[in-house]
């Protein structure tokens, strides 16, 4: 048997524990920019578990044991919420870091117009709704301390008392030092959720850890459970409750503070929520797997007087498995101290943004302003709410403990919570919805909640009396709590649910649709709705303000420190390389947004104008910049956008079908030529060999002759026909080469050889210069001659001067070799330029022989192939070619 | 294919998986909150586990994997609209 001081003592040992984790992740978020994997996506999902408390921790085993299936649904409406995350919750997370939300209050208040009053509304809400299930956690852990420690001594005695206070104060000193460092929403409370992260693993570990226990530790026999014993296997399970319940468990996750806090403020990454959308359902699946196998164990080895809602460490004590009793002990611990801390945080920043800033400021006004006063109400307030929220909490549990109306409280907190989820979803997805609106229907669905359920809770005991309760207001029927209009529903929380959120919807939609909203509304109500299409107006709003009144302002908020690097940063924005930004209304809308993240919309937007003048929004610009009349001149411009691009790529698609045309036009052109060239030797050569076969008088000579020319002629083709094929080749790359380190004097030598019959004939002088011949390159030796040779022979063919010369030189360029051959003739005119590589281009006319002018097209294409180039290069004295090669060493 | 036909084809799977997304908690409604359970109470068991109970736990599996699919398809690519 575990002792009381041995559990004091694991129990401040984890609790230390805690702390240093805590601290480490502060530590580490404070020295470092590297988070590692306390940003990641699986703290985030584990975060999330504080939805888990110890009332589901130890209550879902005692509602299994009572009720059947039904905690199950208490899993099952998170995870619908989750699964839909596309939907809804990547928008909230969107949205509130678009507009710095710092808890749901603030989201309500600040879509409808930054609202001071639906702030207020909502965090009273809050309040009301979380002081009872802290109570509740308070209770399950003195409760689960005492069954651990002295199972014979009543529940809640003296001891269980102190109990709960020391461990009230401890969560308040936890909060306060983890979760009021700084009051921005954006500078995350790491050591918080960190710490929640771990704390979620022992939850989840301990109760699988019991599971397994109870179904395969429990020796043979004991793996098929006795079911029969069970009577709720034989009830209808798909029951108005069971829908109820899923509802409610599913509007809780995404409106209590807390949920909201680790959802949506916590968040530092939106992509995490795609992880946490599959991740934190698998938590709860896991989570409920063996609660069921747990309530069949209580209810076999336990007596039938047991506590259901103690199972979970009763079984393991009850088999002697002190060790797994104390991991249960610690995973109940966990889930009910991640609780309180997080909602405590949650409800203060509040109460601090909502309540406490407001009244300071009208007490304030007058008064000298100084750096970073905000700042130290907003952290000491928080401070406040916090040993408030925990001591009225504590008072709670003093009243109420022990009694039944704690056992209901966690479903009847969600009854109340979920009096938000209409005006949430007006707010995000209906730009009609109105501040009237959602404060009629939030009031409504408030007031039905609290009169049909949560002041009959203390039965008779708090405001209503059993007579109410029993009879009516004023005795009258119709308003009887458990039975409203006379409409009897036996569970009175689906009564409530039904009467308070349809006539919240109702109301929140008829006056929203009665009511016009004001300006502001209609602004942040487009920037809510249309979050994902830039929703975020900069809407010009005409406000003017002096920079040093702004810097002053975020001075005393946000510290020194943070407003001059917001302020730095604003004015290099601008262009400017020090001083103060100039006052625009960017800025203005900037510092209000900053300011947001700390104190809430409402308070913020209150704090801009006060030292801001206009601030009137006209109609027009409204219409301009959020109406939906803007969403669709938006759209039409979006189109219109559109219709240029298409009928730029129109234009691109005629340019190349032009292009096409015109590579078709050539083909034909040169395809004419082929035929044309070719049908001239073969023209000569079939007139001879018909001389040759019909006549007999022709002599040997003659014959002998035409023989020649027969012969001469077809080589002629065949050269034709090799010099077509090798165009072809070198045109589609693949022709082969042999590439190689040449010297260029060889190369030029060899040409010279070749080509000195046909300079003979001509009288062609060919210069070699000396300079650079010894260069050496890469290229294919025989291709590079038949290019000089091609120059050569074109030089010889239309470089008609009086005494023609061909001139060879080398130069270096850039790391290039360059060959240029020049001749005296009469050059190539500038608009014969571009056509001179053009297949068949016989320039002027002027040729020696019949020659295809093939040449300069050939040789262009080996330069290339080969790496380099062939250019003609502008020229007074006749033509220029130049040959561009690579250097031996670049390949 | 080209260009603009792949691109449409694109548009036209993440419009899908879109839509997916947004219909997959009405699924899991439809599976989770209906009168289908009241046709599985009992105590008959398979494996030891009662039908209603592994009912709930299998659809819930079956909705968990689902979402991780989708949302690890839906992360892969540029997020627009809601």
């Amino acid at each position: 048997m575990l002792t009381w001081n041995s559990l004091v003592f694991v129990c401040i040992a984890y609790a230390s524990f805690l702390f240093a984790i805590a601290f480490w992740a502060e530590r580490r978020a404070a020295t470092g920019s590297r988070l590692g994997w306390i940003r990641s996506p699986a703290v985030y999902t584990l975060s999330l578990s504080v939805y888990c408390t110890g009332w589901t921790f130890y209550g879902a085993v005692g509602s299994a044991a009572r009720n059947g299936l039904e905690f199950v649904t208490i899993y099952i409406g998170p995870s619908l919420v989750f699964f839909g995350w596309w939907f809804l919750l990547r928008k909230l997370v969107r949205i509130g870091q678009a507009q710095r939300i710092t808890s749901i209050a603030d989201l309500i208040s600040s879509r409808y117009g930054k609202s001071a009053t639906l702030g207020v509304i909502v965090t009273l809400l809050a309040v009301v709704g979380t002081t009872p299930y802290i109570a509740l956690q308070l209770q399950s852990l003195t409760l689960s301390i005492t069954a651990l420690a002295q199972p014979s001594s009543p529940p809640l005695s003296e001891s269980g008392w102190l109990t709960a206070f020391w461990l009230a104060v401890g969560l308040a000193l936890f909060a306060i030092l983890f979760g009021t460092r700084s009051i921005d929403a954006n500078e995350r409370h790491h050591g918080v959720v960190t710490a929640i992260a771990v704390e979620a693993v022992v939850k989840l570990v301990a109760l699988l850890a019991v599971g397994v226990f109870v179904v395969w530790g429990l020796g043979t026999g004991s793996n098929t459970l006795p079911l029969t014993d069970y009577e709720h296997l034989d009830k209808q399970v798909f029951t108005p409750r069971w829908v109820t319940l899923t509802f409610l468990s599913a509007t809780a996750v995404v409106c209590l503070p807390r949920m909201f806090q680790v959802m949506v403020v916590e968040n530092s990454d939106e992509r995490h929520l795609a992880t946490a959308a599959w991740a934190f359902p698998t938590y709860l699946f896991l989570i409920s797997l063996f609660v069921l196998p747990i309530a069949l164990a209580g209810r076999a080895f336990l007596p039938d007087g047991a506590n259901p809602d103690l199972y979970v460490l009763t079984v393991p004590l009850s088999q002697g498995q002190d060790g797994l009793a104390l991991l249960a002990f610690l995973g109940g611990f966990s889930a009910a101290t991640s609780m309180v801390i997080v909602s405590a945080i949650a409800v203060s920043t509040m109460i601090s943004n909502h309540i406490a800033v407001p009244i300071w400021l009208r007490l304030n006004t007058r008064k000298v302003q100084t750096s970073g006063d905000v700042r130290s109400v907003v952290l000491t307030s928080r401070r406040a709410s916090i040993a408030v929220i925990l001591v009225l909490g504590y008072v709670y549990f003093l009243v109420t403990g022990g009694s039944g109306a704690l056992a209901s409280i966690g479903l009847i907190s969600f009854a109340g919570i979920a009096q938000i989820l209409p005006s949430l979803i007006g707010g995000i997805y209906w730009r009609g919805a109105t501040r009237s609106g959602a404060i009629s229907g939030i009031g409504v669905g408030f007031a039905i909640w609290a009169y049909t359920l949560f002041l009959p809770s203390f039965e008779g005991g708090f405001v209503l009396t059993d007579n109410i309760i029993e009879n009516g207001l004023f005795g009258l029927t119709v308003l009887q709590p458990n039975a409203l209009f006379g409409l009897e529903i036996k569970d009175p929380l689906v009564h409530t649910v039904y009467w308070s959120l349809s006539l919240n919807a109702f109301v929140f939609i008829f006056v929203s649709l009665m009511s016009n909203p004001r300006p502001l509304e209609v602004v942040q109500a487009a920037a809510f709705v249309d979050v994902f299409e830039g929703g975020q107006s900069n809407l010009v709003t005409g406000r003017s303000a002096t920079s040093e009144d702004l810097f002053t302002l975020a001075q005393r908020i946000l510290g020194t420190t943070t407003a001059h690097a917001l302020f730095t940063q604003a004015a290099h924005a601008q262009g400017k390389t020090g001083g103060l930004p100039d006052a625009d209304d960017a800025l203005i809308v900037r510092v209000e947004r900053e300011l947001s993240g700390s104190v809430g919309s409402a308070s913020a937007h209150a704090m801009v104008s006060q030292i801001t003048m206009g601030g009137q929004i006209s109609v027009d610009q409204l219409i301009e910049m959020a109406d939906e009349t803007a969403q669709i001149v938006e759209y039409s411009h979006r189109l219109e956008r559109q219709s240029e691009e298409l009928e730029k790529t129109a234009e691109e698609l005629r340019k190349a079908n032009t292009q096409l045309r015109e590579i078709g036009a050539q083909k034909d052109a040169f395809l004419s030529q082929v035929s044309h060239e070719l049908r001239t030797p073969m023209t000569s050569i079939r007139s001879f060999a018909e001389i040759l076969r019909a006549s007999e008088g022709v002599s040997d000579a003659d014959a002998q002759r035409f023989v020649g020319i027969i012969h001469e002629e077809s080589q002629r083709l065949t050269r034709l026909l090799d010099e077509i094929l090798d165009l072809s080749f070198l045109e589609s790359g693949r022709a082969r080469l042999d590439m190689e380190e040449v010297c260029i004097r060889d190369v030029v030598k060899a040409a010279a050889s070749s080509t000195e019959g046909l300079r003979h004939k001509a009288g062609l002088a060919l210069e070699i210069e000396e300079t650079g011949l010894e260069s050496i390159v890469q290229a294919d030796f025989d291709r590079l001659a038949q290019v000089l040779i091609n120059l050569i022979s074109n030089a010889v063919k239309y470089g008609k001067a009086d005494a023609p010369e061909v001139r060879i030189s080398v130069t270096h360029e850039g790391g290039q070799t360059l060959v240029h051959v020049q001749d005296n003739g009469p050059g190539i005119s500038v608009e014969n330029q571009d056509r001179a590589f053009e297949k068949f281009a016989r320039l002027d006319e002027v040729t020696l022989a019949g020659s295809a002018g093939l040449g300069l097209p050939i040789s262009r294409e080996i330069m290339r192939n080969l790496g380099g180039e062939l250019v003609l290069v502008p020229s007074d004295t006749g033509a220029h070619f130049q040959l561009t090669l690579l250097p031996a060493e670049s390949v | 294919m080209n260009n603009t036909q792949l691109r449409q084809e694109d548009q036209r799977i993440q419009r899908q998986q879109r839509d997916t997304a947004r219909a997959l908690p009405f699924l899991g409604v439809f599976l989770l909150v209906s009168p289908i359970l009241n046709t599985l109470v009992g105590i008959e068991t398979i494996l030891g586990a009662p039908i209603a109970y592994l009912y709930i736990f299998v659809a819930w599996a079956f909705l968990i994997l689902a979402t991780a699919r989708l949302s690890a398809r839906l992360t892969g690519e540029n997020e627009k609209d809601g």
